[in-house]
């Protein structure tokens, strides 16, 4: 027998047989599964975000699956800088840029840039069914890069009912900001002093050499691991728990964030740059209970987690989508979100002239004692090939705009006023 | 001959997490359909599908009735016959797995098992008897000029060799295009793969060896459109003086093929072609590795 012309003639042979219907992957599998989404976020008179996103996913083969991500982030607004209102117009002087604040205003910092982001996961399935993620990241924006990578390994108990998950993570960033990032709680007009002089002395064969740039940058980096537990609890029930431990070192400051130093009537004598422990270690326990509602079939999906820092940082989020089937392909998803947050050590509104400055100080609003609220709509309609979604969701996020002891005129001002932001995201997946 | 009394039993159906797994019996075998929708309605509705087709296949070509065509066939020995569209394909594709197999594939071999009784301790029959069933055996004595058939007589065909991996391939052409995103047709171990699971990812397929099947999988394949068969029988050979004859019969001599396989699983585009290259090979004997590495396709060989 013609041993390797067998298969050849048996598969017309077959075809012929089934009456077409043999094809290798009549419902695709080998090609690429894509999915494209573009976000818009935007927060009111703050930041605005247009993120567009294509993942690509593809069975190398039985064993092997590849997914590749790119996302651009063009991002522009104005954000925070941590310094308090005064009844004048305020003048910022950094070392990359001056800008000025109307009276009475909530100080804000206007940027325009643009992150490029690309990964890849790499899933093979073992011989046992045991799975291995190993992932990679690389993301860029004109003042920071970040490099990451990690692996997780996931196994089935006997049963098949529990999954059990080992995972390591790192990543390595690097922070150049303009001028160089700033010394932790120096005095900003010094620094800007400081650089004028310098752009005097070498006014000719520099230019802008008093920019600073990508040698001038500070590194973090961190590492994370990750124990999950995947249990299916009956028909249509699973819930999943993950604790995630992660260590960061390294410039952990924003470069870009200050303090006012107030004196006794509340009005600003100063800004200092702030500063942030050059270590961070966290915990966080998260757990998801997703339940097929039986009867109804609608499928809730309930999320917890619990955070804490060696900063101080407590934090507990509660997440709630439940979704609901509208015919054969169309879906609608309400959800909500709460989420409540203790401020970090040394998390201040501002600085006080003439006492003694702390070790550690910041005003970022992010590490302020906050709760935010998120209400949202997915509509989803099923494609023979993937999926379209529209995702319309609307934050309000808010704090202590009027911390007791302030001084002066500082009590007529709203120190943190409410943050409100939209997303609106349209998802399409599909194959080909 | 009967009138065909057409084939009903219990359908059963549950949620499995990801997807629904329907069950029912069909040509001997448990048959399972695991579909990737979302409503309990749709799964009821694809499995009826699946089901009616498997007993339609069941009782139009199942040896152990009296009221379909492989009975008329058989019963008209020595006469002209035209069959239907259908069993001319079938017949076709005997044909030309019987070329392609030098002989070795045979659908008229079945009478040889009225001497063969695979039992631990039965003894093999006479050599007398089994010279005296081969001359009653050999497709090529067959007259087949589609869709007109004549069986010499004394002799008789069986499609069982064929007709669970057709079944399985005909219900998983015709769950195509309905609203399951994926399923998977599982009638005794010869299955069809096709789409996605509802997470949108892989039917994940496990190959156990079956003279150790509690232990792990030997390996765990992730499945978007295949078909996946297994020829062979672990549990049954028999045993004298010390010689094990495999369950597998070799029409041209009627006595099991030498050193054949304990069983054979073949990874192939779909159930039929995956199902004869298994049973190709175990016709190989101790030349099935080689037969199989010569079609490059994924394949499992166990022996004892």
């Amino acid at each position: 027998m013609q041993l390797n012309h067998v298969r050849r003639a048996l598969a017309s042979a077959t075809c012929a047989l089934l009456g077409g219907h043999a094809s290798a992957a009549p419902d695709g599998g080998d090609g690429w599964s894509v999915e494209s989404a573009v976000l818009y976020y935007g927060e009111k008179d703050r930041v605005q975000v247009l993120e567009p996103t294509l993942f690509a996913s593809r069975e190398l083969d039985d064993e092997n699956r590849l997914v590749v991500r790119g996302v651009v982030d063009v991002m522009s607004g104005a954000t925070p800088n941590g310094a308090v209102p005064t009844d004048t117009p305020q003048t910022f002087t950094t070392a990359s840029s001056r800008y000025t604040v109307d009276a009475d205003a909530p100080p804000r910092m206007d940027f325009e840039d643009l992150r490029l982001a690309f990964g890849f996961d790499w899933e093979r399935t073992g011989e046992g069914g045991d799975r291995r993620l190993l992932t990679g990241d690389v993301s860029v924006e004109t003042d920071y890069l970040s490099m990451g990578g990690g692996g997780t390994w996931s196994w089935d108990t006997r049963d098949r009912l529990t999954t059990l998950s080992l995972g390591v993570g790192g990543n390595f960033d690097w922070v150049f900001p303009g001028g160089g990032p700033p010394a932790p709680l120096d005095p900003l007009d010094g620094a800007a002093a400081l650089h004028l002089i310098q752009e005097e002395d070498d006014d000719d064969d520099e230019g802008e050499g008093g920019e600073g740039g990508f040698e001038e940058g500070e590194a973090r980096y961190g590492v994370n691991t990750l124990l999950g537990v995947t249990q299916v609890l009956s028909r249509g029930a699973l819930l999943q728990l993950n604790w995630t431990h992660a260590e960061q070192g390294g410039y952990l400051d924003d470069p870009y964030k200050l303090l006012s130093v107030v004196g006794a009537d509340g009005r600003p004598v100063g800004y200092r740059w702030e500063s942030r422990p050059d270590r961070r270690s966290s915990d966080a326990l998260f757990g998801r209970l997703v339940w097929q509602l039986p009867l109804l079939h609608h499928v809730v999906h309930l999320g917890y987690r619990y955070y804490r820092d060696d900063w101080g940082v407590e934090a507990n989020t509660t997440d709630l989508k439940y979704r609901i089937d509208l015919g054969r392909r169309l879906y609608l998803q309400p959800h909500l979100r709460y989420h409540r947050q203790g401020a970090a050590d040394f998390y201040r509104y501002y600085l006080v002239a003439g006492e003694p400055l702390p070790d550690h100080a910041s005003a970022d609003y992010r590490l302020a004692e906050m709760e935010s609220r998120l209400a949202g709509l997915k509509v989803a309609r099923e494609t023979k090939s993937g999926e379209m979604a529209l995702r319309l969701e609307y934050m309000v996020q808010s704090g202590e705009s009027h911390p007791d002891g302030a001084p002066g005129i500082l009590t007529g001002y709203d120190l943190y006023p409410d943050l409100e932001a939209v997303m609106v995201q349209f998802t399409w997946s599909f194959r080909f | 001959m009967g009138d065909p009394h057409p084939i009903v039993r219990p359908l059963e159906l549950r949620f499995d997490h990801h997807h629904w797994r329907g069950h029912f019996a069909a040509m001997g075998c448990p048959c399972e359909v695991l579909l990737a929708v979302e409503s309990e309605e749709a799964a009821r509705r694809l499995l009826g599908i699946a089901a009616a087709e498997a007993w339609r296949i069941e009782q139009k070509y199942s040896r152990y009735r009296d009221d379909n065509i492989v009975r008329r066939i058989n019963r008209a020995a020595g006469e002209w016959l035209t069959v239907d569209e259908e069993t001319a394909r079938l017949l076709d594709y005997a044909d030309l797995c019987h070329r392609l197999s030098e002989g070795r594939f045979d659908i008229t071999s079945g009478i040889l098992r009225r001497v063969w009784r695979f039992r631990k301790d039965a003894a093999p029959p006479a050599p007398e008897a089994v010279e005296a069933l081969l001359e009653r055996v050999g497709w090529e004595q067959v007259e087949w000029r589609s869709p007109r058939l004549r069986l010499p007589e004394g002799m008789e065909i069986d499609l069982g060799g064929i007709g669970k991996e057709y079944a399985v391939d005909r219900v998983a052409g015709l769950l195509a295009g309905r609203e399951a995103m994926g399923y998977v047709v599982n009638f005794g171990g010869d299955l069809a793969v096709r789409g996605l699971r509802s997470n949108r990812e892989p039917w994940v397929v496990g190959i156990r060896n079956p003279r150790t099947p509690s232990a792990g999988p030997v390996a765990t394949l992730r499945l978007t459109g295949a078909g996946l068969a297994t020829s062979g029988d672990a549990e049954r050979y028999l045993e004298f003086q010390g010689r094990r004859y495999a369950h597998i019969l070799d029409p041209r001599t009627g006595w099991p093929v030498e050193e054949a396989p304990a069983s054979v699983t073949v990874l192939a585009d779909n159930c039929t072609e995956a199902g004869m290259l298994a049973t190709f090979a175990m016709l190989h004997g101790a030349e099935a590795e080689r037969f199989l590495e010569a079609q490059g396709l994924r394949h499992w060989v166990f022996r004892a």
